[in-house]
């Protein structure tokens, strides 16, 4: 009898397999329902094993074909996509690329998806990526492009997704793609987004990331849900070639009298419950700890609101926001993006100063929309919190501004990242404004510990 | 459900126990019946308002967290109207001319000026246009309605949420049934079914144990299932004796296994009908007479093919060997579970399953496959005592097969 591998929520099923080690291997056997069961990822080593034996099986897992697929118009790639996509190719259509943000990461996708010819899901952090995802797919490959999330449901042979919604959908369409790209994919190896990867069957896989570091060695979960990292370019290297060079100013600007003695009021009053509680803040657990001790008491919720409040002054003092004036003034003929931490703020400033803004609560097509009018230049200031951060594609602007933020490395250069599309005599401008002496400049120092960083002048 | 920071527990010695509410509680009663007429005169307020109102409703009662809780499961249930038509084109034009105020500042101008220049452009007041801006979003909305529910069953949906919680980060759950009624199982199976779990069921005596898990789970899958155990545990009330475990998360470094069990206050919101046990079927199973074989209506459950779950009518027992023979019927509007179970059958051969077919699924080509099939027998309405007795008499002199 053939040995038959079916599908079943995001595991790969065989009712009999045939008397081989290796193959076996792969497999666990499942008392609980009489079958043999593997992880859904595991699909292609499976069917090139039994291959390899000679055996004959019944493929009743796999749910797609080849597709007919090829590019609209021929893509004259970069030299740096050339190499990666030859990397990748190389490596079995498996692996991950590292390049910068603007060095192209989507049209490599495109040559990667012309070149496999088989369906894709795109998976992405953000539904503006989404949206771009599926422009861009359009575009150059001539064939509709369905979306999951946001609302959307439309899955067609080609079709983009949010982590968040393929985390719910894998174990219902893990068997329909058979190329699967992850999009920023330092963001996989977070346990709760790790099974998009576990539970498909796709046999060819491709990881694409700006920054592919992470503090807790996930990049080895990368390696192996979607194979070893096939190419990589550093920032430094594409600056001036591909990217637009760059530049970050830091502005730090001082608490007026009245909110200096608000915030070091507030400020003494949250750390002085963190120290009475022997709560440190530095370990990873830190923060949790303080959250729930907080809770617990009428001075730990004091603490809190106190917390906030510092954090608060610090994030949009008037100074801060003299600052900003001042910079939008000055770049008035520029494409300006303006980043905040939290959406209160950007709501804030939106209604002071009727600009636009982007945020988790704009709609897909506002989004569209909004993103098409600050590329015309109609609309020449945006607003936002932290949507912006990774990947959307906005190659006008030219100015950044950074006005309140954690302290992430990542989170910084992603920021970066948006200005740096590369246009002809471009030279990218970041603002920094931090509030001085507040703990917001010790934030900034930490997110300024990445070697895009280095070659940046102070102010 | 309710978010981590609603629920309450207890954990001692290992054992994680909710702090279940009473469900007969009069100043919770009291609270719930207050809390719902809140909702249900504020139609056309704001989800801003409306959670304010709840919430220092809330925060004034003497258990805040369970009144908060309460407040979470309401607005769950609460439905509030899409974004207002025109507010978006409107905002539109307001940046435009914005964008275009500030383009014709002079380079020193301050943010009074600019706001100077706004107010002389807009058609209407800069303080209400900023109020306007973004009256679409979600806290903007308006109430439209709810899912309706009484203070009691307000607190029963809280237990049980309480109870669901936990089971968010379980990966598995172990559920004992004291001797069971039937249909009653019958039903708990089904909805592991719909749940998309599979579980090692044993029988000991009048009792079953349920090992209750996700497909993957035994694989070093990072998908928990913890969603659809807890949509599970919404099933299990429905047995009369019962006790249930499960290892979660207390917190982030702790692990501790949660209790529950019959006594606790946990009602299925699910519908109280338990199916029926066709009377064809009951008729059979009290005129059955065989010396060889004995006639059981537990619903054993019997894996299939890559992933089915075959919950058969009947199974029939052979009382010297004691093998086992169960009986599955598929009638004229069972066509696709036929074919599929079928397809299962050729998958993963089971041959201690019989399906019982009626003729009106035997026609044209089919016909000959089913009457040849070593498994089906073929009925009229419903299969006879004397036809089943004759193929399970042909059983016995069958060879048992390997591996059963």
């Amino acid at each position: 009898m053939a040995t038959e591998l079916h599908f079943d929520c995001g595991t790969l099923v065989a009712p009999t397999l045939p008397d081989d080690a290796r193959l076996r291997a792969l497999f666990q056997k499942d008392a609980r329902t009489g079958v043999h069961r593997a992880a859904a990822w595991r699909y292609r080593e499976v069917v090139l094993r039994l291959r390899e034996l000679g055996e004959p099986y019944e493929d009743r897992a796999r749910r797609f074909e080849p597709l007919e697929l090829g590019l609209t118009v021929p893509i004259e790639p970069f030299p740096h996509q050339r190499e990666a996509l030859e990397a990748w190719r190389q490596a079995g259509s498996r692996g991950l690329v590292e390049l910068p943000t603007g060095a192209g990461k989507t049209l490599l996708a495109v040559l990667a998806i012309a070149q496999v010819k088989r369906p894709t899901l795109v998976v992405v952090p953000t539904l503006d990526l989404m949206a771009q995802w599926q422009g861009v797919l359009e575009k150059h490959l001539g064939v509709p492009v369905g979306l999951l999330g946001g609302g959307v449901n439309d899955r067609q042979p080609l079709t983009v997704t949010t982590y968040d919604s393929a985390t719910m959908q894998t174990e219902f369409h893990g068997n329909c793609f058979g190329l699967l790209i992850c999009d920023e994919c330092h963001h996989l190896p977070a346990p709760s987004y790790r099974f998009i990867a576990e539970g498909s069957l796709a046999p060819f896989r491709l990881g694409l990331s700006a920054t592919m570091e992470r503090t807790d060695g996930g990049e080895r979960v990368c390696e192996e849900l979607l194979g070893p990292r096939v190419y990589r370019a550093d920032i430094r290297e594409l600056q001036g070639r591909y990217l637009a060079p760059y530049e970050v100013q830091r502005i730090e600007v001082p608490l007026q009298p009245e909110e200096k003695a608000r915030y070091d009021e507030a400020r003494a009053r949250y750390v002085g419950f963190v120290r009475k509680n022997g709560i440190a803040l530095a370990t990873p657990e830190g923060w949790a700890r303080f959250l729930a001790q907080s809770q617990r008491s009428d001075e730990g919720r004091a603490a809190y609101r106190a917390y906030r409040e510092q954090r608060r002054i610090a994030l949009t003092s008037s100074a801060k926001l003299d600052v900003l004036w001042h910079l939008l003034l000055k770049h008035r003929e520029d494409r300006v993006l303006v980043f905040t931490d939290d959406n209160e703020t950007v709501y804030t400033l939106a209604r002071r100063l009727l600009l636009p803004v982007i945020t988790h609560h704009t709609p897909v097509p506002e989004r569209k929309a909004l993103l098409a009018a600050f590329a015309s230049g109609e609309l020449p200031v945006l607003l936002t919190s932290r949507v912006l951060n990774e990947g959307v594609d906005v190659p006008d602007a030219r100015v950044g501004v950074v006005l309140s933020g954690s302290g992430s490395v990542r989170e910084h250069v992603q920021r970066l990242g948006r200005i740096l599309r590369q246009r002809p005599g471009k030279r990218a401008l970041l603002y920094e404004v931090c509030s001085a002496q507040t703990a917001e400049s010790g934030i900034s120092e930490r997110r300024r510990q990445h070697q895009a960083y280095q070659g940046g002048e102070p102010c | 459900m309710l978010t981590r920071d609603l629920l309450l527990f207890r954990v001692r010695e290992g054992r994680l126990r909710p702090s279940f509410i009473r469900r007969e509680d009069p100043e919770l009663l009291a609270l719930a019946q207050e809390l719902i007429s809140q909702v249900e005169g504020a139609k056309g307020e704001t989800r801003d308002d409306v959670e304010e109102s709840l919430s220092l409703r809330a925060g004034a009662f003497s258990r805040p967290r369970v009144a908060r809780g309460l407040v979470k499961l309401l607005l769950d249930r609460a439905l509030f109207d899409e974004a207002a038509e025109g507010v978006a084109e409107v905002r539109w034009e307001r940046f435009q001319l914005a964008a275009r105020v500030m383009r014709g500042l002079p380079p020193d101008a301050t943010v009074e000026a600019y706001a100077a220049r706004l107010a002389e452009a807009l058609p209407a007041p800069l303080p209400e246009v900023r109020e306007a801006l973004y009256v679409d979003l979600p806290g903007q909305r308006r109430l439209l309605g709810w899912e309706a529910l009484t203070p009691t069953e307000l607190l029963d949906r809280y237990n049980l949420a309480l109870a669901q919680g936990p089971l968010l980060g379980a990966r598995r759950l172990t559920l004992r049934a004291r001797a069971p009624e039937l249909l009653r199982v019958r039903k708990l199976l089904r909805w592991l079914k719909f749940c998309r779990l599979v579980a090692e069921v044993r029988r000991d005596g009048e009792d079953w144990a349920l090992e209750v898990e996700g497909p993957g789970a035994l694989l070093s899958l990072q998908k928990k299932y913890g969603l659809q155990l807890a949509s599970f545990l919404s099933v299990v009330p429905v047995l009369e004796r019962w006790e249930l475990m499960a290892e979660v998360e207390a917190s982030a470094r702790r692990r501790a296994v949660l209790v529950l069990d019959h006594r606790d206050p946990l009602v299925s919101p699910l519908p109280t009908a338990l199916g029926h046990i066709p009377p064809e079927v009951a008729t059979l199973a009290e005129g059955f007479a065989d010396a060889e074989w004995e006639l059981d209506l537990t619903p054993l459950p019997r894996h299939m093919g890559a992933s089915g779950l075959c919950v058969p009518d009947l199974t029939f027992r052979h009382r010297r060997s004691g093998r086992e023979v169960a009986l599955e019927l598929f009638h004229a509007w069972h066509a696709g579970p036929l074919a599929r179970r079928l397809g299962e059958l050729r998958s993963r051969p089971d041959p201690g399953l019989l399906l019982g077919v009626d003729r009106a699924l035997a026609r044209g080509e089919e016909r000959d496959a089913l009457e040849a099939h070593p498994q089906v027998v073929l009925f009229n309405g419903f299969p006879s005592a004397r036809r089943l007795r004759e193929r399970l008499a042909r059983l016995v002199e069958e060879p048992v097969p390997a591996g059963r």
